[in-house]
């Protein structure tokens, strides 16, 4: 009864004065032309961005991370380890100084093999023995060549060289001692080389000289241990969630309790009740929400852990609509809130099966939102409005990610995302929905 | 006949100068009569009228219309929030629950309440509200004329839901006790 009486006084009070003027002196608009005429500079108006450009934006940073995921995955691309005698042809990319696995001993066709031909001078006998193997590190391959080029002295002379094609590098000269070997022809000698110094010939036949075998143990055993190994790749992501949908509800609003206390309620009540059994209403007021899901974009990088398992951190831009519509007395009056989020993820990912680049994984995690801004609109004038409070996140989801080249991987994460009440006055979608189904889907580029 | 807020908004827009000087007369009075119900002072009511209006004015070209009588809401939704910073910076209000000098009853008719604001004049009943104590003015206003809850209120003024429906309350008592004592007088 007595709401019904408040809400005709506040009906009648504000119809009375809905059309009420009052006369103004013309200094005010003096004062309004001499500020406006001081604003008359010219000044840059703020050029909202079309959405081509925002679209354009978009698309180059999507043509860049796809470009560049293609480079690398050419510059990674490399012939796998010999199985023959020949050379690596490797030739885009500079040597590396680090040490190279060698493979083992070939003999090349057509030179005479130390094992057979028995007559042949030593270093015929040992042929030109080119050791070639490649490895890829860091996408360098390279040529080892390792020749014995004579003998000194009853040692034999084991050059060993890195090579590119056509582009020698360095070269090492291995001196070993070595028992004494058939005699070298000179002519079969590199330049300055004399044969075996106390007149022996070096061996003819099937071994090699014992520590030139070592040397060439050795060189085996590098090139055994050096197995292609696969480095844990770090990831980059790039993300859109939901987008879409939106919640809405209508509440009616009830009289407080204290303005309830000023109204004799029990007399109005056939028989005892709570206030909470029967809460009063005020007639001809309503309140409507309508919460908009959350729109994120995110940046993420993915640290391998393990084979099998990464942690991904990085930043997610939030951004959450809510509308609101209060009915009052036949009036109703509109208000737009967005409240724009930096938020900081944490999550691991836990590789389920993977098969042909199609890898399905789960995503366990939480991430720390930070309302960098809020904004209120009542009838197109801004209105003050207190920011929210750090948002606190769970979320479990399962992955599933093709990568199109090693380089690049689209991704899709359904998942449950539960919000905590951070207890802000706020009102948001964190807090109509606090446990919300999610969906992120984006571009993972790893390195 | 009166031109229409559309007109009005596509004068502006197509670079007519004079349409901004046409919108300030036809609605300068009206926002007067909004500044005088939070600021009872005339001439501070003119300084807050300057920094609407040069606001008006600047913005007007980015006001989305919804309708005739959108324009006139915008206008009154302007002045009433730079009254109420101007509030906030000049008045030092108290929202008190507790009202110990008010008589808890309302009058006994309820129909005579309303009687009484048919009774007073317009200008006068303006003035009536201008000079409430700061903490029930600004919640009257709100209330009544801005069509905010109580809880609404209470976020924008950083008081409890409480104390914004006891101020409406005791407002209303004020109020018609003015409206008596101009009536009986």
């Amino acid at each position: 009864m007595k709401d019904m009486d408040n809400e005709k006084w506040t009906k009648r009070l504000h119809d009375r004065l809905a059309d009420h003027e009052e006369s103004v002196t013309d200094e005010l608009w003096a004062g309004i032309e001499a500020r406006l005429a001081q604003q008359e500079a010219p000044r840059r108006a703020a050029r909202p961005v079309p959405l081509w450009g925002r679209w354009a934006v978009a698309a180059t940073l999507v043509g860049v991370l796809a470009g560049g995921g293609y480079l690398a995955w050419q510059g990674t691309r490399s012939a796998s380890p010999l199985a023959g005698g020949s050379p690596v042809m490797a030739e885009k990319h500079p040597a590396s100084s680090a040490p190279v696995a060698h493979r083992p001993q070939e003999s090349v066709p057509g030179h005479p093999s130390s094992a057979t031909d028995g007559g042949a001078p030593a270093a015929e006998a040992l042929g030109r023995q080119r050791q070639s193997a490649a490895r890829q590190q860091s996408g360098h391959p390279v040529c080892l060549l390792a020749e014995v080029t004579g003998s000194k002295q009853g040692q034999a002379v084991v050059t060993v060289r890195q090579e590119e094609k056509g582009m020698p590098m360095e070269s090492e000269k291995i001196e070993e001692n070595t028992a004494p070997s058939a005699s070298v022809p000179a002519a079969a000698a590199p330049a300055g080389r004399s044969a075996g110094g106390d007149g022996g010939e070096q061996p003819a036949g099937q071994n090699l000289p014992q520590d030139v075998q070592a040397v060439l143990r050795e060189l085996d055993r590098e090139i055994a241990e050096a197995e292609p190994r696969e480095r844990a790749r770090v990831g980059l992501g790039l993300y859109a969630a939901n987008g879409f949908g939106s919640q809405s509800d209508a509440n009616g609003v009830l009289m407080s309790p204290s303005l309830l206390d000023q109204y004799d309620y029990d007399r109005y009540m056939s028989q005892a009740r709570s206030r909470a059994a029967a809460p009063v209403y005020l007639a001809g007021y309503e309140e409507r929400q309508k919460y908009y899901r959350p729109i994120s974009f995110g940046l993420t990088v993915n640290i391998p852990v393990s084979s099998g398992f990464s942690v991904v951190t990085g930043l997610v831009y939030t951004r959450l609509r809510s509308d609101f519509t209060n009915v009052a007395a036949g009036h109703a009056h509109q208000r737009e809130q967005t409240l724009y989020y930096v938020g900081i993820p944490l999550s691991g990912h836990l590789r389920l099966w993977n098969w042909r680049g199609l890898n399905v994984y789960a995503a366990a995690g939480g991430q720390a939102d930070f309302n960098v801004k809020a904004r209120l609109m009542a009838t197109g004038v801004e209105q003050q409005m207190r920011k929210d409070r750090v948002q606190w996140s769970l979320q479990a989801a399962v992955g599933l990610q093709y990568d199109i080249i090693p380089q690049i991987g689209v991704y899709a994460e359904p998942g449950l995302k539960y919000y905590f009440d951070n207890g802000s006055e706020v009102r948001n979608f964190f807090k109509d929905k606090p446990t919300a189904l999610n969906l992120q889907v984006g571009l993972r580029l790893n390195f | 006949m009166e031109e229409t807020e559309l007109h009005l908004l596509g004068a502006i827009r197509s670079g007519d100068k004079d349409a901004l000087r046409r919108l300030y007369d036809r609605y300068s009075g009206y926002a007067m009569a909004v500044g005088l119900r939070y600021i009872p002072d005339r001439e501070q009511v003119q300084d807050v009228l300057q920094d609407s209006f040069v606001r008006i004015l600047t913005s007007v070209g980015q006001f989305s219309y919804h309708g005739e009588g959108s324009l006139r809401a915008w206008v009154a939704r302007i002045v009433a929030n730079r009254a109420i910073d101007w509030l906030k910076e000049h008045e030092r209000m108290r929202f008190a629950d507790e009202m110990p000098d008010m008589p808890d009853e309302l009058p006994a008719s309820a129909d005579d309440d309303l009687s009484r604001v048919d009774d007073v004049p317009p200008e006068l009943l303006n003035r009536m509200i201008g000079r409430l104590p700061g903490g029930c003015r600004m919640v009257l206003n709100l209330f009544v004329f801005e069509h905010l809850s109580h809880r609404e209120i209470a976020r924008r003024l950083g008081i409890q839901e409480g104390s914004s429906a006891s101020q409406l309350s005791r407002a209303r008592k004020m109020l018609s006790r003015m409206m008596d004592e101009y009536l009986d007088s």
